[in-house]
């Protein structure tokens, strides 16, 4: 212990006799380890905001689209048959683990607020729609069943629609606002949930009831037919089986044979889910792998500098020999200074990583999640990469005839 | 019991091709207290004899028993055990390790002891003053003349109390005077006990020793006491008054 101890602060020393080209050679596991650090960080965050985005969607809602978006041929996509109607969900709630069940439709078009007016989505929905997606209020409530069923003329407005319509701070429930030209109650402000995993702003929505929608507002060709349908399960579980049972319900009332391909699209939210992490997981990898090439470069860095250091010194090493230094003495002595520098630079790699993370979080915005976890494997990593990279050089070094070694100019 | 008992030396290096035999079958003795000069010329075997003496290397054939201890078959790490304990080397050229302080250098040995810190800087302390040179405790190789400097070589080689002091060319890159205060310092040495074997190709440093061991072609062309290759043995303190 004591010995490891001197041999140690002899490293420090040793090292410090270089101080720039110790510099230079860390610079490589400072870089590498910065740079894991800051990659796994941005990674983590990066990861954390597209779940809060793809939870703020609701929690395992399944969606129904009335077209086919099979890859087999070309599809006619929407607006063809009709072939989702209201009886098809209320078929759908009778299946096991459905807790909730919505539909809704849409239409873009313009709203007006005394002066002022925006261009949104209009979306007629029931209000079970409005739980499986998990909105809430900010001021106001949701419109209720039997708003829908008396396709009453109340409106929930989103965020975005609110600040455009009214002044900050003026509360919009109670107002009246104009969608085309039909006066509409406004009963509710929703919550902000900003923007959906594809971009767009999930504020810039209004909702009405869908009987309304379907009745006063948007018009149907065929009554009962809906834009989407909506359903939550109870459990992440049971999503999978509910989607094949929600397709065998709808084969089976849409009369499809077995040989034709599904008239309808069902979508599940665990699927997107997967599909996110897995794309941010690919990237964290990838990110991973730049950064452990650099830690790669960084071992190789200090490989070359020992390699150097070795043959600089071949006459010390002969010294310590002569005076009883054993084979084992010289490779500690060599792979601590190797450790020490390897480790010396990941610390400071710690400190450029977390730098770095918060650096790109607070200029360019992106969010970075700092774990404690990887500053320590980053940090252990890098002690491993001096173990490995010194054992050659220090193994040569320990393996010098003693006697050439004194004769070393 | 001898201190040191070589019998039938031999040791052939490999030079490609070539096989080079520096010893050819040396056999000597050499009693504990005394003080020995080995002479002669480059490629005399003299210092393939000192590398073997020194536990530096091993003889391909024969044996060399170190205060009762076949030495000569050992292997490298018990030959380091070896030179830590019983050797002190003093080289032509010094061979301090440079920027690192006097007591430092002198501490070495002992460092690969494992010998506690405190316990060290104490020895180390000791033998710089046995040189006369407590007050450079704190400077570097750079800083001390040669002089200087090869007397901390000689501290470093007495530290750990050793068997013999093995000095090769000690004074080989010193001036005359220099080269005189080191051969007082080591027959200083020779007199409280410790062995000492000179290598050297200079007369007048092999004047300083009892007897003088003379090698020609890997074999001891003569061995007898300083009197009868010099003369009267002018005792060097006495030369020195």
């Amino acid at each position: 212990m004591n010995f490891l101890l001197m041999t140690v602060l002899v490293a420090f020393r040793v090292l410090g006799r270089n101080r720039m080209r110790s510099i230079l050679t860390m610079l490589g596991i400072i870089i590498g380890v910065g740079a894991v650090i800051a990659m796994v960080s941005i990674g983590e965050g990066a990861k954390a905001a597209v779940q809060a985005q793809i939870a703020s969607f609701g929690t395992n809602v399944i969606t129904i689209l009335p077209w086919a978006t099979t890859t087999s041929g070309v599809r006619s996509g929407h607006g063809g048959a009709v072939t989702l109607i209201i009886a098809d969900m209320e078929e759908l709630r009778k299946i096991p683990g459905v807790t909730d069940v919505g539909w809704a439709r849409r239409d873009a078009m313009q709203v007006v607020h005394e002066n002022k007016n925006w261009f949104t989505t209009v979306n007629g929905v029931t209000p079970g729609y409005l739980v499986i997606r998990g909105w809430s209020t900010v001021s106001g409530d949701f419109f209720t069943q039997a708003d829908n069923d008396t396709a009453a003329k109340v409106v929930l407005i989103g965020n975005t629609v609110a600040e455009n319509l009214f002044g900050p701070g003026e509360d919009p429930v109670g107002a009246t606002i104009r969608l085309k030209n039909i006066p509409f109650k406004v009963v509710g402000k929703l919550i902000a949930k900003g923007y959906d995993t594809r971009g767009s702003d999930q504020d810039d929505v209004v909702f009405i009831p869908f009987s309304t929608a379907e009745r006063k507002v948007m018009g149907t060709k065929f009554l009962g037919s809906i834009g989407a349908g909506f359903l939550s399960a109870e459990t992440p579980e049971e999503m999978a089986s509910i989607v094949d049972e929600v397709k065998r319900v709808l084969r089976q009332r849409h009369k499809l044979r077995p040989n034709q391909d599904d008239d309808f699209t069902v979508r599940n939210q665990l699927d997107t889910a997967k599909i996110q992490e897995g794309t941010s997981e690919s990237m964290k990898l990838l990110l991973l792998a730049v950064a452990s090439i650099s830690l790669l470069v960084g071992g190789i860095g200090i490989m070359n500098i020992l390699l150097v250091s070795v043959t600089e010194r071949t006459r010390e090493i002969g010294i310590r020999m002569a005076v009883g230094a054993k084979r084992r003495h010289i490779l500690l002595q060599f792979l601590v200074e190797a450790v020490v520098l390897s480790a010396l630079g990941g610390l400071i790699g710690v400190g450029v990583g977390v730098a770095g993370a918060k650096a790109a979080s607070n200029i360019a915005g992106w969010p970075a999640i700092i774990s404690g976890d990887i500053l320590v494997i980053a940090f252990g990593f890098s002690a491993l990469v001096g173990v490995f990279f010194g054992l050659y050089p220090a193994n040569k070094a320990s393996r010098l005839n003693p006697i050439e070694a004194l004769r070393y100019e | 019991m001898s201190l040191i008992v070589c019998r039938d030396l031999v040791k052939t290096y490999r030079l490609g091709e070539m096989e080079v035999r520096a010893l050819r079958g040396v056999s000597l003795t050499i009693e504990a207290g005394e003080c020995v000069a080995i002479m002669g010329a480059s490629g005399s075997g003299k210092s393939t004899l000192m590398n073997i003496l020194g536990c530096l290397d091993v003889p391909t054939s024969g044996t060399y028993t170190l205060e009762g201890t076949d030495v000569s078959t050992l292997g490298g790490s018990r030959l380091a055990e070896i030179r830590n304990q019983k050797i002190g080397f003093v080289f032509q050229n010094f061979n301090l390790i440079p920027r690192t302080t006097a007591r430092e250098n002198v501490q070495l040995p002992l460092f690969y002891r494992g010998m506690p810190a405190g316990e060290q800087r104490a020895l180390a302390l000791r033998a710089l003053q046995r040189v006369g040179l407590a007050d450079r405790e704190h400077h570097h190789p750079a800083q001390l003349s040669g002089g200087q400097q090869q007397r901390v070589a000689i501290a470093r080689a007495l530290v750990t109390n050793p068997a013999i002091i093995l000095a090769d060319e000690p004074t080989g890159n010193l001036d005359s005077q220099a080269s005189r205060e080191i051969m007082d310092t080591l027959t200083q040495l020779n007199r409280e006990g410790i062995t000492i074997i000179l290598v050297t190709h200079e007369a007048d440093i092999a004047r300083y020793a009892h007897r003088i061991i003379m090698m020609k072609d890997g074999v001891i062309q003569s061995d007898r006491p300083t009197g009868d290759m010099f003369g009267a043995r002018p005792a060097p303190q006495e030369a020195g008054a």
